[in-house]
């Protein structure tokens, strides 16, 4: 295997080598590293690369290959940590201003679980300032470029996550998702993103964005990498409250059975609607891909759908704000204008408007569970539009990213608000060569229909193999912010 | 619903003790205007039933 076949390789194949001593760890990381600081080097995705670091254990692993030790479903595969998440002995900068770092003596529990299965942390990917926008273009570390076209956005607010598994960077990346930033990144960058429900990953060790709205999942360049992760990271941990104690299906030897019978609803309304023409034909397209697999594929409606952005809205608003009131009132000037402006608008919504939000929240999420009566997952776009142009000037970047987000997390908020599982893959580009990303949603805790139909997918279509053009054959970096 | 004007909002934010500059304020308004205009739009909902879901503050 050439390093390059290792950069795209999936993590079962890695684990598997590295498992049999056909491929050190070492081998691995070092072609990782390399590629990061060569092909890489003109998305920025990263703000820590732990290159010494990720040797020194990758060493490790190696050392216990060759006593015999068990080495992990995930033996040698490089991982990336969204930068929000805590790795110890690594500064969480979580996007923001130096005056807000802070340095973590310990993992967070999911990073513990990644390392205990094997995996090597490779570095701590760039993010929207604070997970607060979709954009990317942060202004303490600079704009993260999407590999399909370095001009434009990989979405956010896991966008380095996005960028760098798309890019061969890492196998795997660690996201996290208030409304829809696993998601929207995924499906502008052309990999594989899991939002799971609601508790299932234990969020401890990461900085909030909004507490009952957040989500930690894995993207990846495959659904069958996405399950090895997720069933990795997933499971209760008591340092957050919200996790859950529900068991962990063994997620990977549960993706094959292909989707015949499968009931898949499709919202035609609000979800398929004011959609960029070829982001309409190419989910249409994976819908049909969908039936001809032989899922029983029907309409459906979502009711009150344009009522669940609005609530995620209201109840985002003010939890954020309440996660950085003293910082806020402190230190306002050292936030980016656009999440400044997010943070600030939270103090003015009153408290019953907070609660009326939840009330409906409960009414909404009780509706669409209804729906799920007659149906086992439901498919939407993951984007009403692909990736767009970085905003050149720093002026204008602000009121382009709060006017950017309200577009980007529309089909994918109502599922932060209900907390269902919600997995976006690779269905296609646009004229422009831009990727275009497929929704599929499912029951609470029933990630792994969501799983098995995004695979039998994927086993049907070629999507998810495409590799960016990188390596000279893209925009110079020097033509981009 | 009468439109929030900049001097509303500065006054809200002096009740709140906050001292924003007027030109962050006018950042601002469209922001709030959009939030309170949605929460008008969730009070359109059904919610006040006899048959209404516990609220739960966690989704699932």
């Amino acid at each position: 295997m050439t390093p390059q076949d290792l950069c795209f390789a999936s993590a079962g194949e890695i684990a598997q080598l590295v498992t049999a001593g056909e491929v050190t760890a070492r081998a691995v990381v070092e072609a990782h590293l390399d590629r990061i600081r060569t092909a890489g080097r003109a998305l920025n995705a990263f703000t820590a690369i732990l290159g010494e670091q990720a040797l020194g254990d990758a060493d490790r692993i190696d050392a216990g290959v060759r006593r015999g030790r068990p080495a992990g479903v995930l033996a040698g595969v490089p991982v990336a940590i969204k930068d929000l998440v805590d790795v110890a002995g690594v500064t969480t900068t979580a996007g923001g201003h130096a005056r807000f770092h802070y340095r973590p003596g310990r993992d967070a529990p999911i990073t513990t679980r990644l390392r205990d299965a094997g995996a090597v942390i490779i570095g701590k990917t760039n993010l929207h300032e604070f997970a607060y926008g979709v954009t990317n273009v942060n202004p303490h570390f600079g704009a993260v470029k999407n590999p399909w076209d370095v001009t434009r956005i990989p979405g956010g607010s896991s966008g380095g996550s996005g960028a760098a598994v798309a890019a061969g960077l890492c196998t795997g990346a660690v996201g996290t998702d208030t409304g829809g930033s696993i998601r929207i990144p995924s499906a502008l960058c052309g990999v594989t993103g899991i939002k799971p429900t609601y508790g299932r990953v234990p969020r401890a060790g990461i900085v909030p964005l909004a507490w009952s709205l957040d989500h930690a999942g894995p993207m990846t360049r495959t659904v069958a990498d996405a399950a090895l992760m997720l069933q990795v990271m997933a499971g209760h941990d008591p340092a957050d409250a919200a996790s859950s104690s529900a068991p962990v299906p063994p997620f990977s030897t549960l993706l094959d059975g292909g989707v015949a019978g499968l009931r898949v609803g499709v919202p035609r309304r609000f979800f398929w609607e004011e959609l960029d023409g070829d982001v309409r034909e190419r989910c249409d397209d994976a819908v049909g891909t969908l039936r001809s697999l032989g899922a029983s594929v029907t309409e459906v409606e979502v009711p009150h759908a344009a009522y669940m952005s609005r609530a995620v809205a209201v109840i985002i608003s003010v939890e954020a704000t309440a996660f950085h009131e003293q910082r806020l009132r402190r230190d306002a000037g050292a936030y980016g204008g656009d999440v400044r402006v997010r943070l600030e608008r939270g103090w003015f919504v009153p408290g019953t408007d907070y609660a009326l939000a939840q009330r409906a929240r409960a009414l909404l999420t009780t509706e669409i569970l209804q729906v799920f009566e007659g149906i086992d997952v439901l498919v939407t776009p993951a984007t009403p539009s692909p990736a767009a142009p970085i905003e050149q000037d720093p002026a204008a970047a602000a009121g382009v990213s709060l006017t950017m987000s309200l577009e980007y997390v529309r089909c994918t908020n109502p599922f932060n608000l209900t907390g269902q599982p919600a997995l976006s893959v690779p269905c296609g580009f646009t004229a422009k060569g831009l990727p275009v990303g497929l929704q599929i949603i499912g029951r609470p805790f029933d990630e792994t229909t969501v799983l098995r139909a995004g695979h039998a997918y994927q086993q049907a279509t070629e999507w998810h193999l495409r590799r960016p053009p990188l390596d000279g054959r893209g925009p110079t970096p020097e033509a981009v912010v | 619903m009468v439109p929030l004007t900049i001097d509303d909002l500065a006054a809200e934010a002096a009740a709140l003790g906050l001292s924003l500059p007027r030109d962050q304020l006018q950042r601002l308004l469209p922001e709030v205007e959009r939030l309170r205009e949605a929460a008008r739009l969730l009070r359109e909902l059904p919610l006040q039933s006899d048959d209404e879901p516990a609220t739960r503050f966690s989704p699932v």
